[in-house]
């Protein structure tokens, strides 16, 4: 454990004295109005005047009780019975060690104090992840604690390499983030890197991981996610792996992996649980759908509006035929169709669960059937709207799939005004920043810009575990 | 200072997107803002060119069929305006005159000229249709013995459009299949001929609409040199379609000598070779006619389980080819001099410095020509019965 530090109480470097009274008041006045802090003073059964000072939300007091206080007050010469022990010297590092959890126990006449690890288990158990779940693999995904996030990624590799570093970060939260790695795997750069630039990072406050991977990415004002957020350990394990590091905090299920790529994004974890035909199968299906979510209303738009010599004849007369009553351009048709559907997604994901399926009924029936109905949005479009949310909503990873729902806007104006000039401008804009956007060093196109033959197997295929070792 | 500079740069760049966006803004075309040509045709009268378009009309089908005008036409999906000029570009100038949307050609995929206009030359047409940037260059081409304005007029109750009808026909393969590329291409070549399949109306069946009725191939218009010059008709026209390699979907009935009846024959593959030959500074074609097929008729009293029988009826089939093609050789040979069938293609790939040096008096050489027809024709099958059918008393045996 690093070294203890910040700033937890109005604290300086008074060191403790030995007298439980003296220490106690001062604590006392530091936790000034603390109403979860508990002072129990008490004599030892050889007579020595003690204090215990601990958080009782985050202690255990009935543990606290049995196995410091009963042996202390009961036996002759008896000390508590508490594995992990540490001792503090100085009231600032006893006040954090409270905070962090931790029982203080001051005696008479030594000059330090001792912290049990005695810290009660709040928070939920392990459940299956929400925002990623898995027909077929492991079920289990990580809780706001630290320490059960970090075991489940112990559980999974059992090796004296797998190197977890943990420091404090945030001026008033004090959170704790662990930096984990497969040593021999990762390259010890890449660790010094991201250290150096944890250690760069001043913020506030640590709520979620996202305030950190804001605070440490190459390139913050990329719409494209540059550490993958996941809360399933399987998949934090596979990447470890394959040598990159893992970012856990406290307090949040979501880790931070990095360094990724745009290909790594598009697949999911199951593509390897799976029969090998199928995964490629599926892999290519998401790589499509991928790029329908981004260019689809665009295209639709730019090929209706500029390119009508494109369309086959048959669908061009459907669509006239369909669009014949529409009052409104193609354009204009697109966003309304695609604000609503975003704001459709939006409620459906911030209300609560039941409501949450009324919304979506609703949504349905007014976007779907009655805006044709009314001769206000055409068919086509609804199909096209429709298609684009499905694919989006196949991309593996929430961050991947909001960047494309973002830029999906800009190229639709660019195609409504432009045409299939204006799509290609987009994608050429898009390939210039992909291509020099990197994740912690490696590019983010890689392994496909710059090539790397044998990883780009991986992207075309997919690997088999097997042959990976050697 | 820094944020200043910022800004600058950043409303010039949005300046600069508007300024870009906003010029691509007034190219834009919505589909409800075009008539949509689905085919064109061209006719000749008082010395005029007369340009007609089918235009599709957008209206939802079952819109029109709810509000219950029974009266409209059955499918009444299309409509066509016609305009007159002394050019066809004088005449599609004209015609968007007479049409509230922006005429828009990149749809029209049959163009229908008629045979009046054909006497004329195709040259303008063609110019004027490869050269018209919307147009599609594998349109499908035909003539009409009528007018062809009365062929885009019809409303055809099968298909959404008589265009539709007409390009299903060319699918089909129920004529020549020629696109707008292609016959450019054959009247540039050194034959200078080109066929094109004729159209006529069906009569309408009784009680319904004059138009609500179907266009259908009969006959070929033969074009020499980019001039309508005549049309074949049946049977010289089965024999025209057989040189030029078009035959398809045809059922020929084949007779016998002294026996009583006919068998025809479906034929599933129809191939013709030609190939030329300068022997001694004579010239002459080979054509090989290579073909496959089955009995689907026979009211003679044969069973064709017999391979004698069998291999008669091949040789009557092979006479039948050989007395097609030679009809339509004496046409384009003798009756109109005109290089139907492309042997001067022939030639000049064969033997491009002979056919060169005597590219001048082609036309003479190819009156005199020599004309050797052979045939390779097989019966694959004999359809789902082997012995005659519905002759009586003949359950017993």
């Amino acid at each position: 454990m690093s070294k203890r530090q910040g700033a937890g109480g109005s604290s300086d470097g008074t060191v403790i004295t030995g007298q439980p009274e003296i220490d106690g008041a001062r604590l006392q006045s530091i936790f000034l109005d603390c109403s979860d802090m508990v002072f129990h003073t008490f004599q030892t059964n050889s007579r020595l005047s003690a204090v215990c000072i601990f958080c009782v939300g985050l202690c255990d007091a009935e543990r606290i009780e049995r196995q410091v206080l009963k042996p202390l007050a009961e036996t002759e010469g008896g000390s508590p019975t508490v594995s992990s022990t540490q001792l503090v010297y100085t009231l600032q590092e006893a006040s954090q060690a409270i905070l962090d959890g931790f029982a203080l126990l001051l005696m008479e006449g030594e000059s330090n104090g001792t912290i049990y690890a005695l810290s009660k288990n709040i928070g939920r158990t392990t459940e299956e992840p929400a925002a990623e779940s898995t027909v077929r693999g492991p079920r289990d995904g990580f809780t706001e604690s630290l320490e059960s996030n970090l075991a489940l990624l112990r559980m999974r590799l059992k090796i004296a390499s797998f190197k977890s570093k943990t420091i404090t970060m945030g001026t008033y939260t004090n959170t704790k983030v662990t930096l984990a790695f497969v040593e021999g795997l990762i390259s010890p750069e890449l660790v010094q890197e991201v250290e150096r630039r944890l250690s760069r990072l001043k913020i506030d406050y640590v709520l979620e991981s996202h305030s950190i991977e804001e605070g440490i990415v190459d390139e913050r004002f990329s719409p494209f996610p540059q550490m993958l957020a996941t809360e399933r350990p399987d998949v934090v394990v596979s990447n470890l792996l394959e040598g990159r590091f893992v970012i856990l905090v406290d307090g949040t299920p979501f880790s931070l992996v990095a360094p990724i790529t745009l290909s790594s994004m598009l697949q999911s974890p199951e593509d390897y649980y799976q029969n090998i035909y199928i995964s490629i199968a599926i892999r290519w299906m998401r790589y499509i759908f991928y790029i329908m979510s981004l260019l689809l209303p665009s295209f639709y738009v730019a090929i209706t509006t500029f390119h009508q010599e494109m369309i086959p004849t048959v669908l061009l007369l459907s669509i006239a035929r369909a669009r014949e009553e529409i009052p409104f351009p193609a354009l204009v048709e697109a966003l309304i169709m695609e604000v609503s559907f975003e704001a459709l997604r939006e409620a459906g994901v911030r209300l609560p669960k039941q409501i949450g399926s009324a919304v979506s009924i609703v949504g349905a029936l007014i976007i779907g059937q009655a805006a044709t109905t009314a001769g206000i949005v055409s068919a086509p479009m609804i199909i096209i709207v429709a298609l684009t949310g499905i694919a989006s909503f196949m991309v593996p990873r929430y961050s991947a799939s909001i960047s494309t729902r973002l830029l999906r806007f800009p190229i639709m104006l660019l195609a409504g005004t432009l045409g299939l000039t204006g799509i290609i401008l987009a994608i050429i804009l898009l390939v210039i920043h992909l291509s020099s956007l990197r994740s912690f060093g490696t590019p983010y196109l890689s392994p496909i810009a710059p090539t790397s033959a044998g990883k780009l197997k991986d992207v075309w295929w997919r690997s088999i575990p097997w042959s990976k070792s050697r | 200072m820094k944020t200043k500079g910022i800004k600058y740069s950043l409303a010039f760049f949005l300046s600069l997107l508007c300024g870009l966006l906003l010029s691509g803004c007034w190219d834009r075309n919505e589909i409800n803002d075009l008539a949509i040509v689905l085919a064109t045709g061209i006719d000749y009268s008082h010395q005029k060119v007369e340009l007609t378009a089918q235009i599709f009309i957008p209206r939802k089908s079952g819109s029109v069929s709810s509000t219950g005008s029974s009266e409209s036409s059955p499918s009444g999906v299309t409509m066509i305006r016609t305009a007159e000029g002394s050019t066809i570009a004088e005449a599609l100038n004209r015609l968007q005159r007479k049409v509230s949307r922006e005429m828009f050609w990149g749809h029209c995929e049959v163009v229908v000229i008629s045979e009046q206009a054909g006497k004329q030359g195709l040259r303008e047409y063609l110019d004027f249709l490869l050269r018209y940037p919307q147009f599609r260059e594998h349109a499908y081409v035909f003539t009409s013995g009528g007018e062809a304005k009365e062929v885009l007029a019809l409303l055809d109750p099968l298909e959404r459009s008589s265009a539709e009808s007409l390009r299903e026909m060319a699918n089909l393969g129920l004529g020549s299949r020629v696109t707008l590329l292609e016959l450019a291409q054959s009247i540039a070549s050194p034959s200078g001929s080109a066929i094109l399949s004729r159209m006529l109306i069906s009569p309408a069946d009784p009680g319904q609409k004059k138009l609500a009725t179907t266009p259908y191939a009969k006959g070929i218009s033969l074009f020499k040199d980019g001039y309508y010059v005549k049309t074949a008709l049946e049977p010289v026209s089965v024999g025209v379609l057989l040189l030029s390699n078009e035959l398809n979907n045809f059922i020929m009935p084949i007779e016998l000598p002294q026996v009583k009846g006919a068998f025809s024959i479906r034929m599933n593959k129809v191939k013709t070779k030609l190939t030329p030959s300068i022997v001694n500074g004579t010239w002459g074609m080979g054509v090989h006619i290579e073909s496959e097929g089955e009995v689907v008729l026979n009211t003679t009293n044969y069973d064709l389980a017999n391979p004698v029988m069998l291999s008669k009826v091949e040789e009557a089939w092979l006479n039948r080819f050989k007395e097609l093609a030679e009809q339509a050789l004496q046409l384009a040979q003798k009756d109109l001099s005109a290089d139907i069938y492309k042997f001067a293609d022939q030639f000049r790939r064969y033997n491009a410095g002979i056919w060169k040096k005597n590219q001048e008096n082609w036309l003479t050489i190819y009156r005199n020509m020599e004309v050797e027809i052979t045939g390779n024709v097989i019966i694959t099958d004999t359809g789902k019965s082997i012995e005659p059918q519905g002759i009586p008393h003949q359950a017993s045996n």
